[in-house]
């Protein structure tokens, strides 16, 4: 199947989803409304996994949703708190061997996690440089380090053979001190 | 009243905290970003929590499939919203609060937007 079969698949099955009914109308009706979308949005990606590993993608959402928990008790406990340990700053993040979706997906899910916000993205041609915004920014190092653990993951389950072994040999050449959380 | 129900009260309850901490947060935080901060975390685990308490007491196929689509749609838009409001805010010279130690985005500053069709060819 094509990325645009696909895509207008999603759309149609948002649109019976919505409908909450599975009727044919609903599905043709669905096709039509997710294929007319597609048309008059065709500047627009689309955006597509050409890689998917199964098992890797739920690492990756595993350590998400994990990530996803803490980051909001972080922030709870800053508003909760009395004492205030907010130190921000806004520190470049680059992603070493990346695709355009990969950047996509890592600077969204950094949005969603531990007090960190990603204000720029800018790519290149195998790279990508992320500006985040840090609400504890007590240790830029190690914030710097989980973020590209959050890509790695990412690549791992999203990028191709080529890409996982380029990224292994960066990783390999660059230890940082955040190996801890690689456990 | 059920075990099921008790987890979808705790569920909701949970729900509903975070969205009062998250605006709590938003009253208090010193700049927009770390505002930012407090929009969107809690607001999407919030969502879920809602939607998974829902999802217990309505238990339609019909319902949770709404609730599902519901709880998508704020994980994909509430980076890309957040993202945009910082980005935006940073691009029109908002100060940065006085806790604030680094800068990295300074020399690069931000840069216009771009169709990114790389994915097409790459």
């Amino acid at each position: 199947m094509t990325g645009r079969g696909a895509f207008v698949a999603w759309l149609a099955l948002v649109w019976v989803a919505l409908w909450g009914e599975v009727t044919a109308g609903n599905v043709l009706g669905g096709l039509v409304v997710g294929t007319g979308v597609l048309v008059v949005f065709r500047g627009a990606g689309p955006y597509r996994l050409r890689t998917v590993r199964p098992l890797q993608t739920l690492v990756f959402l595993g350590y998400f949703l994990s990530e996803l928990v803490q980051s909001n008790v972080v922030v709870a406990r800053e508003v909760v708190s009395r004492r205030n340990r907010i130190r921000e700053g806004i520190i470049e993040v680059t992603l070493p061997h990346t695709t355009p979706t990969i950047a996509t997906v890592v600077a969204n899910a950094i949005t969603l996690t531990p007090g960190t916000l990603t204000l720029e993205a800018v790519a290149e041609r195998r790279s990508a440089r992320l500006y985040v915004h840090v609400l504890h920014l007590h240790d830029v190092e190690s914030v710097r380090g989980g973020l590209e653990y959050l890509h790695y993951r990412a690549a791992k389950a999203f990028g191709d053979d080529a890409l996982v072994r380029a990224l292994d040999e960066h990783r390999r050449m660059t230890r940082h001190a955040d190996d801890g959380r690689g456990a | 009243m059920s075990a099921v129900d008790v987890v979808a009260a705790v569920a909701l309850l949970a729900g509903a905290s975070l969205g009062l901490l998250a605006s709590v947060g938003l009253h208090i935080f010193p700049d927009v970003f770390a505002r930012m901060h407090a929009a969107t975390k809690p607001a999407a685990l919030g969502v879920l929590f809602v939607a998974v308490g829902a999802s217990l007491e309505l238990a339609t196929l019909t319902d949770v499939a709404k609730l599902a689509l519901a709880v998508v749609v704020q994980f994909l838009t509430a980076p890309v919203g957040a993202h945009m409001v910082g980005r935006a805010a940073y691009s029109a010279g908002t100060e940065l609060s006085e806790l604030t130690s680094v800068d990295e985005l300074a020399p690069a500053g931000v840069v216009p937007v771009t169709t990114p069709d790389e994915d097409a060819h790459a």
